[in-house]
């Protein structure tokens, strides 16, 4: 088996290394990054001309310029960093695309594989007596410079060690393959300090100083310690240090995986201005997208598209479906359903696409259980449909906590696995439904004079008539209440309401309430 | 000498193919969970058609329709309800027995979006599909008679079963089962004017249409309210009304 080799990539100073990427003059200033706001700012990056007066990490603002009145004081910049992360990534992304993000400004690469780089730049005129870790290592750093980064760069065979070197001064620094043992053994406790992630600060110091109490100032003498004496001791975070010490890994190499997105586009050589057209030359770009996303063995789960329009402009639209689906009709009809819901503003004169990938759920036919959906047809099936009564209006129930009874929510669908067997069916026990009735019918109620005890129902006559609304109209032959519901008394959106339940002549049965606020009336179920 | 194979076949079969069952003669059925009704239909709706499911406001249509999904939902199939009325209460449905994790539930404001989602749903696969109305007649009283062939169609391509309630009868002839409910009478507890509350209602079914079967078979179906039964074994107590009581 091949043995791993690990670049660390570290910029020290991170904060002020983005600061000097983008305003190099500030170089040979004296100059520092703050974190914080107001004179209680910390220090967290100063240069070599502030240094040498003394201002160091950890300094207050105030305490900093006391010490040099001229100090140039740089707060931190977001926008700075992410450039500088991502000019990072770039230059690590140039040599390998197995890379993962250790913290700031630090970033861990896997080596394998690199050979053929390595001899082509031997070709290219490095030493030959060099080796091919040193090659890499001072490729590396030349691409840092290349974008203003002085990068220092560790290799070794585990990821600790890689890391470790790449905080030491000189740079590139090579652990021959084997000897991270031997690497880490004289060096220092504190620098242990670096690779101590997941234990507290605070904890590091107490050991640490608990250690070099004990004379103990090696990371070599701190990993011939006894696991169990160094536990019992100091604790549970003494424990990971040691292991730490000893070479383990705590966290092992995991590469980040950059989210896949597939883009397809084309600019018109005319302007389109009706939705078929474009929609002929979306359907071409959807295909294409599909087909690359099925390489990856995924589907599309949402997609977006960035329409440019004529003369100028933009209309984005992000279009979320609900399940991952392969099937271009569907994307076609839903992107044709919000095209006609809300037309570009201008003509088009060419589009972009990003589409998302999603897992397509799979199933297993069950030869003796109930059929089974193919999740790929029925992800496309639910696009479809959205487009026909809208993406809010179809998927699972769900039941929602709360006393008003029209209360309701719907989620996606994602139903469980098809059962091997049929399940048993209970046997039915006659419930009595209620068909909620949304919105609720406004009524005019006739009450008795004597108990407030609803005769007769009838449905309010709205300016514009509604067919989809039912009409009540009836003597009350029975009625049962009230009984009481409130509910959120504590928010402005309160309810109170006394519930009848009502029979009107002819049978039919009516769940009614009165809102205590309005004494307004409302039909909003019928027992059926 | 055995017996030769082909003279266990009925008289007259060829081909193997004949053995396949033609549509409408599978087994399978989907079960009301009333049993006096199941009985009626023998065993309960067919599959491979539209089964009719009729009645006014107030006559249980709404109930037997969701005891038909709790069924199917229970015994680990996927259901659709397509409710033009929007009148389902995800609480209600989970008291009645529907696993609402398999249940599609679509929304349609309009009754052709409605017919045409149903024709998509079943054509995906979904085997038990019903079609609630709701219970104004406007919405579907315009329906041209090509859309239930079209309907009747997809359910027997992909051998589903799609029950259409309405408040009176729809889908004509190309029904496989039409059964009518119409209400008796509302069960009341307790004294008027102190304590008196709902427990149910009685209805009467009738089969209007049923293959193999001459039409008019009826029996009585009885409807109780979920605080006079009380919630099924396992399942958590729940209200109707959430937090309710007499003031």
């Amino acid at each position: 088996m091949p043995e791993t080799r690990m670049a660390c990539l570290s910029v020290p100073l991170f904060p002020l290394a983005a600061w000097l990427r983008s305003e190099p003059e500030l170089r040979e200033d004296a100059a520092a990054v703050f974190e914080g706001r107001g004179q209680t700012a910390r220090l967290v990056g100063a240069t070599r001309a502030a240094r040498r007066h003394g201002v160091a990490a950890g300094m207050t603002l105030a305490q900093a310029t006391t010490r040099l009145p001229g100090l140039v004081a740089l707060g931190r910049d977001a926008e700075r960093e992410r450039a500088a992360s991502d000019a990072l990534h770039e230059v690590a992304g140039s040599f390998s695309p197995r890379l993962e993000q250790r913290g700031e400004g630090v970033l861990l690469v896997d080596l394998a594989g690199l050979d053929l780089l390595v001899r082509n730049r031997r070709l290219h005129g490095h030493q030959e007596d060099e080796s091919s870790d040193h090659v890499l290592g001072r490729a590396i750093e030349d691409a840092g410079s290349a974008v203003g980064l002085p990068i220092r760069v560790g290799i070794a065979g585990s990821a600790l060690a890689a890391r470790v070197a790449s905080d030491l001064p000189k740079s590139p620094t090579i652990v021959p393959p084997g000897a991270d043992a031997v690497f880490l053994t004289p060096l220092p406790l504190q620098r242990l300090r670096s690779v101590a992630s997941g234990i507290e600060e605070s904890a590091i110091e107490g050991i640490l100083a608990a250690l070099l109490r004990w004379g103990i100032t090696t990371i070599g003498d701190f990993a011939r310690l006894r696991e169990a004496d160094v536990t019992e001791r100091l604790g549970q975070s003494a424990r990971k240090l040691h292991a730490m010490a000893r070479g383990r890994d705590p966290e092992p190499f995991v590469a980040d995986t950059e989210p896949l997105r597939v883009r397809e586009g084309m600019i018109f050589e005319w302007t389109v201005t009706l939705v078929e057209p474009l929609l002929f030359a979306v359907r071409g770009a959807l295909e294409r997208i599909l087909a690359r996303l099925a390489l990856c063995g995924v589907a599309c789960r949402e997609f977006t598209i960035d329409l440019n329009l004529d003369p100028e402009g933009q209309d984005v639209r992000t279009i979320t479906l609900p399940a991952p689906t392969r099937e271009v009709t569907a994307l076609v009809a839903v992107l044709r359903l919000d095209l006609e819901r809300r037309p570009p503003r201008a003509p088009v004169t060419g589009f972009a696409m990003t589409a998302y990938p999603g897992v397509v759920r799979t199933a297993a036919q069950s030869l003796f259980g109930p059929s089974t959906v193919s999740p790929d047809r029925l992800a496309g099936t639910l696009a479809r449909v959205a487009t026909l009564v809208g993406p809010e209006n179809i998927g699972s129930p769900e039941t929602v906590d709360g006393n008003l009874p029209e209360r309701e929510s719907i989620g996606p669908f994602t139903p469980p696995p098809t059962p091997i067997l049929h399940h048993p069916v209970r046997k039915g026990r006659g419930f009595l439904a209620v068909r909620v009735l949304r919105p609720a019918v406004p009524l005019d109620v006739t009450v008795s004079e004597d108990s407030s005890r609803p005769v007769h129902l009838t449905s309010s006559r709205p300016e514009v008539p509604d067919p989809r609304t039912p009409s009540i109209e009836g003597r009350v032959r029975v009625a049962s209440g009230p009984w009481a519901c409130e509910e959120g008394w504590w928010k402005e959106s309160a309810a109170a309401r006394d519930y009848w339940d009502v029979e009107v002549e002819g049978g039919v049965l009516y769940r009614i309430f009165r809102d205590r606020e309005t004494q307004a009336w409302f039909a909003d179920g019928v027992y059926d | 000498m055995g017996t030769p194979a082909a003279s266990l076949l009925s008289p007259g079969l060829r081909f193997a193919s004949e053995l396949r069952p033609t549509a409408g003669e599978t087994e399978e059925r989907v079960v009301s969970s009333f049993p006096s009704l199941d009985a009626l239909l023998d065993g309960g709706f067919q599959r491979g058609g539209i089964a009719e499911v009729s009645g006014r406001r107030s006559c249980g249509r709404f109930a037997l329709v969701l005891s038909a999904l709790a069924a199917a939902t229970q015994s680990g199939e996927l259901a659709s309800l397509i409710d033009l009325g929007g009148g389902l209460d995800p609480q209600q449905a989970r008291t009645v027995g529907i696993e609402l994790s398999r249940l599609l539930w679509v929304r349609p404001k309009r009754a052709k979006a409605a017919f045409a989602s149903a024709e998509l749903i079943l054509g995906a696969g979904i085997p038990v599909v019903v079609l609630e109305c709701g219970v104004t007649p406007a919405a579907t009283k315009n329906i041209s008679p090509s859309a239930w062939m079209r309907l009747a169609h997809a359910a027997q391509t992909s051998r589903g079963c799609l029950i259409v309630s309405a408040p009176f009868h729809l889908v004509g002839s190309v029904a496989r089962t039409a059964i009518a409910l119409d209400r008796v009478a509302p069960l009341w507890q307790g004294r008027a004017g102190y304590s008196l509350r709902l427990s149910g209602r009685t209805a009467r079914v009738t089969v209007t249409k049923h293959r193999n079967h001459a039409s008019g078979g009826w029996t009585g179906l009885r409807f109780l309210c979920s605080e006079t039964i009380g919630p099924f074994p396992g399942n958590p107590p729940e209200t109707a009304l959430g937090a309710t009581g007499n003031a």
